[in-house]
């Protein structure tokens, strides 16, 4: 099976296996506890939340381990509105993934003032159009680092800093779930107050991710009850998740050339398929996320080539995965403008760990033959 | 106080059944004892046409009563308590019994039925005697013999069964009684419906569905598989036989008119339909059409594709509204699951403007395009039988 749908989900490193195994069957102690089996625990914890704070370049107690993307997304957004008082405004942009769009709507529907910023036809947006909607009333801007469905890549470092300038008092959270160690995080991060990741679109376990919140800013949390992560996560702590994670980060940072591969990958697999008439790719090839491939097929259901491709041992998405089940154009496609015709027929190609220059090859093959094949049966 | 329950089940149709009565009850009590197979230690017997359902732990009764309201054949359910035969502890179950119930004010009556004769008060006496322990208890209650508001019902037999109300079920046939048919099952609201429908007259059922990988998703076929498990929960047992379908549809496609599409896919299903059918001893075909819904639905289209088969073809929801499907939908539970948007093989190939009034030469002459006979068989030949049962 060739597997290219990376931004749904991933496989796990098997080091990540390993280290859930342990920690269920061997290592089972409560971290919190006194006595000395798990105060070893303990250490492991510290352990990995150095590891991930060394990947997002922050300081330890800045990093809270979350259920996963969705859960970061919340705190970051109910929690900084909680925590902000008399001011009542948010902005977002319109491609974000309902972690955080429906989020910021259920905040509106609670009396909030919430601004959507649209997307360039890129894909991305513009700092000077964020900074035109922030007042001195907006407590939080969210703008997510990579666009799940095009990977259109957002310069966090210039939408951040064009935010403070207007409003330096103003929170800046970006989800990070489909960039996080596939994407530099910014080198220049002093304007970013939170950021979302996931661990299963690293190839850790799913049902965990990560919080970075940095130091003063404030932000209420989601959960209460045994005041476990400095208060900000009550929950006794998710050792086989954290440390599944922290082994997912670790392995993918000693994986030096890994961005460069999928990079490579990706230019390999678009020079092919938009080399099939009546194609067109989704966003740019430059500046975009090494790891996503977004591609329409004129006169192509998607779910159908989806199908198809499955049958010939090859798996890719379409639109947003997590809300394949509705069969409506995605909010983002309309936001870009796709047309129609094309829009049905959009696919998303997500790249991992572990695919290789040899997929390449046999995918771009069946999906030629399977799209020339399905066009025959255009719907009428 | 300690007790068990006991639910007595009332039929209604089987009543008229004369001389093949007795094949009715017999299929019931099998059906009943089918949908209760789980529950420990019950038995059920059949005596002066009532079935009793015995020995229910009250922790089970809401369960088992749940279960029963859904086998066909069964008119109401009357949860009845089961103590010894003593007066005292039958008035106190028949007062516990109606305020259980919300019973306490209003106008009522006992009813006493006296099957064991050993016993030392005659029928009227255990009626009046009860009677008068249930005014004392609950003063608010008054007697009216002729039009009450409730009805009290104490029965001795080997035990003594009191109970104060009946609990509506399906009604209809039990199922087994009245042959098999094969239904035509899409994924979408009507045919369940049609299904269930023939169903309640005691029809088993077979499903047949046409599956277009990969037009139509897995997912399509785990839809179908799940409407099929809720219909087993009425019948019991339902076979499932997925048609591939994709070459002939990606035939008709290639090779006959666009307005026709829809009425030669139409005519493929029901010929490949009756002959699973046959294989099965069905006695007829059902399918979920209402005369209009739909451009294939019309008297001509209904009339082009019941000619190609000779079986008779009930469509038990012919007359009725969209809305009126969708409340029995609602009702016994395949709503949820036919709302589901996974495209079915129906929908796929669908042309802009099929033919509402099909032709029948025309019909004919598209259809010589393709080779019917071997690509019926061969599609009979692939097709996959799935078997559900229920829960």
């Amino acid at each position: 099976m060739i597997y290219l749908d990376n931004s749904a989900t991933t496989r796990a490193f098997d080091s990540v296996a390993e280290t859930v195994r342990e920690q269920m069957l061997e290592r089972y102690f409560n971290a919190s506890a006194p006595y000395s089996a798990a105060l070893e625990n303990e250490r492991l914890f510290l352990q990995a939340r150095r590891t991930v704070s060394e990947s997002l370049h922050a300081f330890a107690e800045e990093i809270f381990f979350t259920s996963g993307g969705t859960e970061s997304d919340n705190t970051a957004l109910l929690g900084t509105m909680a925590a902000a008082g008399e001011k009542r405004h948010l902005i977002i942009s319109a491609a974000e993934h309902p972690a955080v769009y429906d989020t910021a709507l259920q905040l509106q529907n609670r009396g909030y003032a919430l601004c959507v910023v649209p997307v360039e036809k890129d894909g991305t947006v513009s700092p000077a159009k964020l900074a035109e909607l922030v007042t001195k009333d907006t407590a939080l801007v969210s703008i997510m680092h990579v666009n799940n469905e095009m990977g259109a890549v957002n310069d966090l470092a210039a939408l951040s800093a064009a935010v403070k300038a207007v409003n330096p008092q103003t929170v800046f959270h970006s989800d990070g779930v489909q960039a996080y160690l596939r994407m530099e995080f910014p080198k220049d991060h002093k304007n970013i107050d939170m950021y979302s990741v996931s661990a299963h679109k690293i190839h850790g376990p799913k049902g965990m991710g990560a919080l970075y919140v940095r130091r003063g800013t404030r932000v209420k949390p989601l959960l209460y009850g045994g005041g476990q992560q400095d208060n900000m996560r009550s929950g006794t702590l998710n050792m086989p998740g954290i440390l599944g994670m922290a082994a997912a980060v670790d392995e993918l940072r000693r994986q030096n050339d890994f961005i460069a591969g999928i990079s490579e990958i990706k230019a390999a697999l678009a020079e092919r398929l938009l080399a099939i008439p009546d194609t067109l790719l989704i966003g740019e090839m430059q500046g975009s996320a090494p790891h996503i491939l977004g591609v329409a097929f004129k006169d192509i259901q998607a779910q159908v080539l989806q199908n198809a491709l499955e049958e010939r041992g090859i798996i890719i998405g379409k639109g947003s995965a997590c809300s394949s089940r509705s069969s409506k154009i995605s909010r983002v496609q309309e936001v870009l403008e796709i047309p129609k015709n094309l829009a049905a027929g959009t696919i998303r190609i997500s790249l991992g760990a572990f695919n290789t220059m040899d997929e390449v090859e046999p995918t771009a093959r069946i999906m030629e033959e399977t799209v020339q094949r399905l066009r025959k049966f255009r719907r009428k | 106080m300690q007790y068990t329950n006991t639910i007595i089940v009332k039929v209604g149709e089987i009543h008229l059944k004369g001389q093949n009565r007795p094949f009715f009850e017999r299929t019931l009590i099998h059906n009943i004892k089918e949908m209760l197979k789980d529950f420990e230690g019950i038995t059920v017997t059949i005596c002066q046409s009532r079935i009793y359902v015995y020995h229910i732990m009250p922790a089970d009764l809401q369960k088992a009563l749940e279960a029963l309201r859904k086998v066909f054949g069964i008119h109401a359910l009357s949860p009845a308590r089961e103590v010894e035969k003593d007066m005292t502890l039958i008035a106190e179950a028949a007062v516990e019994m109606l305020r259980e119930a919300g019973i306490t004010e209003g106008t009522f009556k006992v009813n006493a039925r006296r099957a064991d004769k050993r016993f030392p008060l005659e029928s009227p006496e255990i009626a009046a005697q009860i009677g008068a322990d249930i005014l004392s208890a609950i003063p608010t209650l008054r007697v009216d013999v002729k039009h009450p508001r409730h009805e009290v019902e104490v029965e001795v037999r080997e035990k003594a069964y009191v109970y104060v109300e009946d609990v509506p079920a399906v009604g209809g046939m039990p199922i087994g009684t009245n042959g098999r048919a094969a239904l035509l099952l899409s994924g979408g609201i009507d045919s369940p419906v049609a299904g269930y429908m023939v169903a309640k007259r005691g029809v088993s059922i077979d499903c047949v569905n046409f599956y277009s990988f990969p037009h139509t998703s897995e997912r399509a076929k785990e839809k179908v598989i799940r409407l099929s498990e809720i219909l087993a929960d009425y019948t019991g047992r339902i076979s499932l036989f997925v048609v591939p379908f994709t070459k002939i549809q990606e035939l008709i496609y290639s090779k006959c008119p666009d307005a026709m599409l829809t009425i030669i896919t139409r005519r493929f299903m029901m010929r490949i339909a009756e002959k699973i059918a046959i294989d099965r001893h069905c006695g007829a075909l059902v399918t979920g059409e209402s005369i209009g819904q739909v451009a294939s639905q019309t008297m001509e289209g209904l009339q082009a594709t019941d000619a190609v088969v000779e079986m008779p073809v009930f469509r038990p929801v012919i007359g009725m509204d969209k809305q009126e499907i969708m409340d029995i939908a609602e009702k016994i539970g395949t709503y949820e699951t036919s709302i589901l948007p996974f495209e079915d093989c129906c929908t796929v190939f669908t042309p802009r403007h099929p033919a509402t009034h099909p032709r029948m030469p025309e019909v004919i002459a598209a259809e010589q395009m393709l080779d019917v006979e071997a690509l019926v068989d061969e599609a009979v030949a692939l097709t996959e039988r799935i078997d559900l049962i229920r829960g």
